[in-house]
């Protein structure tokens, strides 16, 4: 089995049917919440699963959903899931309708004209879901609906004038394949346009009905004809539009305004990145209805993700046929003390770290002493005071042990040269180190762990260097990612801020506020960002957040991913931990301003 | 734009057929690489045109500018917007006068890839024009090896090499199929498959004439080519016919399940091939570019002795579905 026969597989999962999709999802505690009868927004950075469980709301994937607890949701859930995809490719061609002569208000109206026909497309897909039976394993009696021909033909033909599709629409497959043929017709009136003088495009374009046709008039159109011939009233239907951070501009601020539809029967359920401006205008917006769920697909603490990433990779083991513990394959984390509450076998395994430490790091042994630990013979602890001065200083002990060169007479702390240049990924290997590193992001964690699966040695483990090569080769790529997100449009040359280079700059200062500094306890590593933060910097921060390189650390539950960046903590990506030699703990703040401005400095001073 | 000429006819054409055409109007760049005047200095055509980059008043450009204009070169500055437009209008200028054929020579090998989707939208899009067979030369100088940088830098520009060649699907909901060339910049194809996740990826390498080339091209993309996880198909960077038609073959057999995007990396000629075959197909193939800092640090590229083209005849839309 591979990663793709995962709901939530390697790469995405906006290409699986929903019937793989169902296959072997396990709900988290924020599918409970979206399935509730309510608006919902899920913020998540890229790989979070946002689509996945979107588009477990479809009304296939809940009729083949085999899981325990599938039948219970299904008696919950009841509203029609019409799932509504964009991606990457499909938000440039949009933006690129009219070939760059057209201008942007001819742009947005054929942008917006494509998207709604997309939208009433999706709507008649999910309402061929509902009358399809034709899975003998699939739970058919979930939002079932009979139509008998005449009926098709009376919805058809209504939809299909009201749609202004034209006549003798017959079938809904008849209807949606003319929606398709609608698709192709308006990059046709495009290019059409494109060529008309400029002073002729705009009545061109007027005059061509069919694209000043909203979904927002358009889907509760369709609803008013499935009660009149089916008779069922006041169902409610769920519009699941999917990263919708890639939709062009005119398409998110009309989604963002759908928000405040009157229409009772529509739910929107968007999933967005955390703070696109957009979540923040649909955050406004929903709150004014009070009627609405902000679900949260990423976790500030790396604790908090363990449950779902634990319960994921047993699954992955299960259904591999292997029936061990994820400890008993990959190994525990040598830094993991978050449950040792007491000095015992882990504190005395830990021993030597810390000599080791003393020996090299004269900086180190200065701390010691001055916490009142014998630098020169460090053991069992047996006081509480000096046990719990060691135990909180364990991960940070542990990268400059691992990364710091051993002490000479040119050992100079504070120095790039008193870094070690080996590749010290054992840090990061083990469980929960490796929970921690992928954050609770499906994406991530079924990447690696189903390669590692398949290298599980004949004493049913998988050894530390291929675990260590494995999370190289998702560092590297992910840092390959990081390095092709473009600079912001129309920003001079001068003022561009990249988005690859500030993660770097920022990752580099932590190591400086890490390694390269005399030993701290509780060094620099999470930042403020402050008022002095230009826009091209914020502009790049949020896209670090959409790709999953920043974290967003509130100060507590309330603080919601919306808004402005200013003020707000964050964090890099665990992920980025064995790149940038940190530790994966939350460690303190400084605000990015003045982490730049310090970090340019050293470096200066380094070469002056 | 509209699409208003196809590719009907394509071969493959040597340096020599190039030196003994006589041509109707050349087109080539003014820019900062050795071998930017090299193919455009052997042409001969009734008018001739090179347009100068922006900013790369350095390395090789004031000899080029030199060779160029002793050639009978007029070095216009054209706005990059504007180019399309200028285009049309000197084609429509040099086609009059009931001509059968108009001839044009177009040195790509310094062009960027942006200016070459330019030309080539200029050249199908173009509306009131009578002449019938409308003959492009497509001419490249392969550089000599020049070792690439190890790191690479960060994207200043991702996206649709230009809107006319960004595409269009049937349908949206189809997953995405990328068509990846693959050059020696480390990492670059691996990125884009990241930003743009497509479900379907195949990679085209090329095979050059210089071993240490293909070897620089297997190096900068090892962990894909290791994988195992993608197609690889390799193409001739001396036969840019045989390339187009695998491209071809590559785009009947995807088209159907996936919305297909090329990525044009490496050597200039895939890049070409990639724009017909969107032109071929049209609007169902996005080509896209990828524009790193290093970009911005003039490299000097020198011209070797080996000079492939293209000659592509390009027909009216409704003579070209008589075909």
């Amino acid at each position: 089995m591979k990663a793709s026969d995962y709901p939530y597989e390697s790469f995405n999962a906006r290409a699986l049917s929903p019937r793989q999709v169902a296959s072997g999802f396990v709900p988290p505690d924020s599918f409970r919440k979206l399935c509730k009868r309510r608006h919902s927004v899920i913020a998540g950075p890229r790989g979070s699963g946002k689509t996945t469980l979107l588009k477990m709301l479809q009304v296939t994937a809940l009729r083949n959903w085999t899981h325990p607890e599938a039948a219970q949701f299904r008696r919950q859930i009841d509203f029609t899931g019409i799932f509504v995809p964009t991606d990457r490719t499909w938000g440039e061609q949009l933006c690129a309708v009219g070939g760059g002569v057209l201008n942007e208000h001819q742009r947005n109206l054929l942008g917006v004209a494509a998207f709604t026909t997309q939208i009433l497309r999706a709507t008649i897909s999910a309402l061929i879901e509902r009358i399809t039976t034709d899975d003998e394993t699939a739970d058919h009696t979930f939002r079932k609906v009979e139509l008998s021909s005449k009926q098709e033909v009376a919805l058809s033909g209504q939809l299909s004038e009201i749609w202004r599709c034209g006549g003798n629409v017959l079938t809904l497959l008849g209807l949606r394949v003319a929606l398709t043929h609608r698709l192709v017709k308006i990059h046709e009136v495009a290019s059409r346009c494109a060529l008309l003088p400029e002073d002729e495009r705009s009545s061109f374009l007027a005059e061509t009905n069919f694209l000043h046709l909203n979904f927002l008039s358009g889907v509760p159109a369709f609803l008013d004809a499935f009660e009149e011939v089916t008779k069922r009233i006041d169902e409610r239907w769920a519009l699941l539009f999917d990263e919708l951070e890639l939709a062009p501009n005119a398409i998110r601020q009309s989604l963002s305004h759908a928000l405040r539809s009157v229409d009772q029967r529509l739910i929107f359920k968007l999933s967005i990145a955390p703070f696109s401006k957009e979540l923040e205008e649909s955050v406004k917006a929903a709150s004014d209805k009070n009627d609405f769920d902000l679900i949260r697909l990423w976790y500030p603490s790396k604790e908090d993700g363990y449950p779902f990433s634990r319960s994921l990779v047993t699954q992955m083991l299960r259904r591999k046929g292997m029936q061990g513990d994820v400890e008993g394959i990959f190994g525990s984390t040598f830094t993991d003390d978050d449950t040792v509450t007491s000095l015992s076998h882990a504190e005395y395994k830990r021993a030597p770290i810390f000599r080791r430490l003393a020996a090299k790091d004269p900086t180190f042994r200065a701390y010691l002493t001055s916490s009142g630990v014998d630098s020169e013979h460090i053991t069992l602890p047996t006081e509480d005071q000096q046990a719990a001065t060691l135990r909180k200083t364990v991960s940070i002990v542990a990268v400059r042990e691992a990364y710091l060169r051993p002490s000479t007479d040119k050992y100079v702390a504070g120095t790039a040269n008193a870094q070690r240049s080996r590749k010290s990924m054992h840090l990061y290997c083990g469980i929960p180190a490796m929970l921690a590193v992928c954050e609770g992001n499906p994406r991530w964690l079924i990447g690696l762990i189903d390669a590692l699966l398949d290298s599980v040695d004949k004493n049913g483990r998988v050894p530390t260097h291929i675990q260590s090569a494995h999370i190289s080769g998702l560092l590297s790529r992910f840092s390959a990612f990081l390095k092709t997100i473009p600079n912001q449009p129309d920003v001079p040359k001068g003022a561009r801020t990249n988005v690859y280079s500030l993660v770097d700059a920022i990752g580099k200062a932590f190591t400086r506020e890490v390694l390269e500094r005399p030993f701290n306890p509780d060094p620099i590593g999470t930042f403020l960002v402050d008022s002095h933060a230009p826009e091209e910097q914020i502009f790049a921060l949020e896209q670090a957040i959409y790709a999953g390189a920043i974290v967003f650390v509130p100060e507590s539950d309330s603080e919601i991913a919306a808004g402005s960046l200013r003020g707000k903590r964050f964090r890099l990506t665990y992920l980025l931990a064995p790149k940038y030699k940190l530790p994966l703990i939350l460690l303190r703040p400084k605000s990015l301003t003045s982490l730049l401005v310090d970090s340019n400095k050293q470096q200066e001073a380094l070469f002056s | 734009m509209s699409l208003e000429r196809r590719p009907v006819f394509a071969a493959n054409l040597s340096l020599g057929q190039i030196r003994d055409s006589q041509y109707d109007v050349a087109l080539a760049a003014l820019g900062y690489e050795a071998r930017s005047s090299y193919v455009a200095g052997l042409v001969t055509s009734r008018v001739k045109y090179a347009l100068p980059f922006d900013d790369a008043a350095a390395l090789s450009q004031a000899k080029n500018k030199r060779v160029l204009l002793a050639a009978g070169f007029d070095i216009l500055e054209i706005q990059e917007s504007n180019i399309v437009d200028w285009l049309r209008a000197i084609l429509l200028r040099e086609g009059s006068g009931g001509k059968n054929k108009l001839r044009v020579c177009v040195d790509i090998s310094s062009l960027t890839r942006r200016r070459l989707a330019y030309f080539i939208e200029s050249i199908v899009s173009i509306a009131r024009f009578e002449v019938p067979i409308l003959e492009v030369d497509f001419v490249y100088n392969v550089a000599q090896f020049t070792a690439p940088t190890k790191q690479p830098s960060a994207a200043t520009v991702c996206g649709p090499v230009s809107p006319f060649l960004a595409g269009w699907p049937t349908d949206p909901e189809k997953p995405v199929a990328a068509i990846v060339g693959l050059g020696y910049e480390y990492d670059k194809a691996l990125g884009a498959f990241e930003y743009l996740e497509p479900s379907c990826r195949l990679l085209l390498a090329p095979v050059s004439v210089d071993a240490r080339y293909d070897a620089a091209v297997q190096a900068a993309n090892r962990s894909l080519l290791e994988s195992h996880e993608d197609e690889v198909f390799r193409y001739p960077v001396d036969a840019p016919m045989e390339c187009l038609e695998l491209l071809d073959a590559l785009f009947y057999r995807l088209g159907d399940e996936f919305r297909i995007v090329a990525l044009p990396f490496g050597p200039k000629i895939f890049a070409l091939c990639c724009m017909l075959l969107s032109c071929i197909h049209y609007p169902r193939i996005g080509v896209w570019r990828i524009s790193d800092q290093n970009a911005g640090v003039l490299q000097n590229r020198y011209s070797s002795e080996n000079t492939v083209g293209l000659r592509v005849q390009f027909a009216h839309m409704s003579a070209a579905l008589r075909r």
